[in-house]
């Protein structure tokens, strides 16, 4: 396995318990500390896709198992509003009502007094739903002990370079320049979701399309008013700010100036692009720009105190930049039998590349 | 210059041509200069002829600028209304591109920190304007000021700025668009002038649209439009104005000649004042139902295409030290 992110990690052990030996391969000092720790820290219920039906269908049935399987991950503790724009949203309150209905999510009016807290001109209907937020490091503490049950070889500080056919069994992963620092195996799943295709380069291999986001979600300080309370203003050019429970405060995102550029593998004008030289070089700070905005419909966001940013590179299929839905991407590498590249999504959908990867390593390891 | 101050500016173009790149890079240069943050959201209200090319360019080379695509062409007044509904600005500063100068927004947002929540552009002179237009804009104050009694300041320009809570107050008001100038002044806030000398024409080109077949042409005005109603009131009015002039003309006929039938006089003047309080209650009555589609009406002021954001890459920081205005 290559990458300790939550999808690496929870993979790994998972199959460990059908390989004989599994090891995983990270190149930070610990685990969940990229895209698994620099995100919203929301378990998507399946309010946020409106607009893309199959999304949310599937949501319903990891949601639970998610919530199930990591309790201590959890924050359920806090409320959960939704709230509908009234101007230049894509969605109007009924539909977003009728939406949820459909899909059964549960929904219901918000009461009066959370109401009134927003700016009735800017938002047109506020309803309460259940969602969660995960905490990153308990996560990493779980996937940790149920890798090291499952008995997963765990070599942290060590960067996957590239992968070839070849050497005593399918591939060879060479994670040194030395000649012995590299690892032969019949199966490796690279799971590096921005450094996806960098792995495939240096190795010579055909790249997946994939779109890059430099992406920047701010924390706050929130006022005590908002310590318990989650907000999601849908849907377009909106915002969201809800508990982080990893730190303790509270994530600001918006959809208007949380993606700071945007790039493909292809590069820009002929220049090849990176997502670490990108995040090497960041751009000014807008968090600025989202509590403006958002203060807009909730005025007393105006009272949070900025802490910092968490900057990351997001990385996102070019299907779905469309219509908002996250297919995850699990498939095999033409030209390399047994690499099987792995693209990250939302938390939940982990258990649907158990799914993939099961169908994948079953159907080989038993011919 | 305040370190946390966000300043946002609202530009409305309309088929700009050529003028748009240079615009853009001018105000945003302004922009750099005299504010760490800013926002420049250019509202497209119904564009044929910008390339979706030229759009491209302008928000890979500069930082800050938002493009709001109307569906179609609203207007002026509402395609700064669809800016303002989107902008986040502590101040929010509303301008004609071309006509109002980049150069002056810090000046004019200063005057709005000084302590005026709004803050109106006025021109220095209509001298380049024909007669009639400086007629009707005498006549409209007047009226404003007389009958409306609201304090507009003469030849205000779409040049202005507005503090957060001038703007929020003007947004809580419906169609904010077609009355923004009125409620710029309605909503009561500190205002203050401010004189400066328009450079140019404005970038909107006002091109006619073919005209179209008489029924078509007709099921929309009619689904669209109170205007046969207002040249219906106008007529009203014409037919009262008549009526009032008949009447005088009876008087004198009977005052100077000895000839007149009996009852003649009485007749004519009964049917005159009758007509003539007709006229204007029907006048007056076409003026209310007409506005009542607009009032009660539903249907927002405008429609949003798309809208997109600057995406500049590897862009050196912006300095963090920047120069008083």
């Amino acid at each position: 396995m290559v990458g300790g992110g939550f999808y690496g990690a929870h993979i790994a052990a998972f199959l460990a318990r059908r390989l004989p030996s599994v090891a995983l391969l990270e190149r930070e000092p610990s685990l969940l500390t990229r895209a698994s720790y620099n995100n919203q820290a929301r378990v998507h219920g399946r309010y946020h896709y409106p607009r893309s039906i199959l999304t949310s269908l599937r949501s319903r049935r990891n949601y639970p198992r998610f919530l199930a399987d990591f309790p201590d991950a959890i924050d359920r503790s806090f409320t959960k509003l939704y709230a509908v724009a009234r101007r230049q949203s894509k969605v109007t309150a009924g539909q977003f009502a009728e939406f949820c209905h459909r899909i059964g999510a549960p929904l219901k009016p918000a009461a009066k007094a959370m109401v009134a807290r927003f700016d009735a001109d800017l938002v047109e209907a506020v309803f309460e739903v259940e969602e969660s937020a995960f905490d990153a490091r308990a996560l990493a503490v779980a996937v940790q002990a149920s890798m090291a049950s499952a008995g997963v070889q765990v070599c942290m500080g060590t960067t996957a370079r590239a992968v070839s056919p070849g050497g005593a069994r399918r591939l060879c992963v060479r994670w040194g320049e030395a000649p012995g620092e590299c690892t032969d195996a019949d199966w490796v799943v690279a799971c590096t979701y921005a450094g996806l295709n960098d792995l495939l380069a240096d190795s010579g291999l055909p790249l997946v399309p994939l779109v890059h986001e430099l992406t920047e979600i701010a924390l706050v300080e929130a006022p005590a008013a908002l310590k318990g309370l989650g907000v999601t203003v849908m849907d377009g050019p909106f915002w969201s700010a809800m508990p982080f429970p990893a730190a303790g405060v509270h994530s600001l995102s918006h959809v208007r100036y949380t993606p700071h550029a945007r790039w493909n593998d292809g590069g820009v004008d002929g220049h090849p692009v990176r997502g670490d030289d990108v995040m090497r070089r960041l751009p000014g700070s807008q968090a600025p720009h989202m509590q403006r905005d958002a203060a807009r419909y909730l005025p007393e966001l105006a009272a949070a105190r900025y802490l910092r940013s968490l900057w990351e590179v997001k990385t996102i299929l070019p299907r779905s930049d469309v219509d908002d839905s996250r297919p995850i991407l699990a498939r095999a590498v033409a030209g390399a039998p047994g690499l099987v590249t792995v693209l990250g999504a939302k938390i939940d959908s982990v258990y649907d590349v158990e799914e993939a990867l099961t169908g994948m390593v079953d159907s080989e390891e038993s011919s | 210059m305040t370190a946390d101050l966000f300043v946002s500016v609202v530009a409305p173009v309309h088929n700009p041509g050529s003028l748009l790149a240079p615009f853009v890079a001018e105000t945003v240069q302004v922009l750099q200069h005299a504010f760490r943050h800013f926002e420049l959201i250019v509202v497209d209200d119904g564009s044929q002829s910008v390339e979706r090319a030229t759009w491209d360019a302008i928000l890979s080379s500069h930082d800050g600028v938002r493009v709001l695509r109307l569906s179609r062409e609203f207007g002026e007044e509402q395609a700064i209304a669809a800016g303002l509904d989107s902008a986040i600005g502590d101040f929010v500063v509303t301008m004609s591109p071309g006509a109002d100068p980049p150069a002056l927004i810090p000046a004019l947002v200063q005057r709005a920190r000084d302590g005026a929540d709004v803050v109106l552009g006025v021109k220095r002179t209509r001298a380049g304007d024909p007669w009639w237009l400086r007629a009707g804009a005498g006549l409209f104050y007047w009226y404003t000021r007389r009958m409306m009694r609201l304090d507009l300041p003469a030849n205000a320009t779409h040049f202005r700025c507005l503090s957060r809570q001038a703007l929020n107050a003007l947004n809580k008001l419906r169609e904010t668009g077609s009355r923004l100038r009125v409620f710029s002044s309605y909503i009561g806030y500190a205002s203050a002038a401010y004189v400066y000398d328009p450079v140019g024409q404005t970038l909107r080109s006002r091109s006619r649209t073919p005209g179209e077949a008489v029924s078509v042409a007709l099921a929309m005005v009619l689904d669209n439009t109170a205007h046969p109603l207002r040249v219906a009131s106008l007529l009203g009015v014409a037919a009262a104005l008549l009526n009032l002039a008949y009447a005088v003309y009876v008087l004198v006929v009977y005052a100077m000649r000895a000839d007149v039938a009996p009852g003649w006089a009485t007749m004519s003047l009964t049917s005159a004042a009758q007509f003539f309080f007709l006229s204007i209650i029907l006048a007056v009555l076409c003026e209310y139902v007409g506005r009542l589609p607009k009032r009660f009406g539903s249907e927002p002021g405008y429609y949003v295409r798309d809208e997109r954001s600057s995406a500049v890459l590897l862009r050196e920081d912006r300095p963090n030290v920047v120069s008083e205005p």
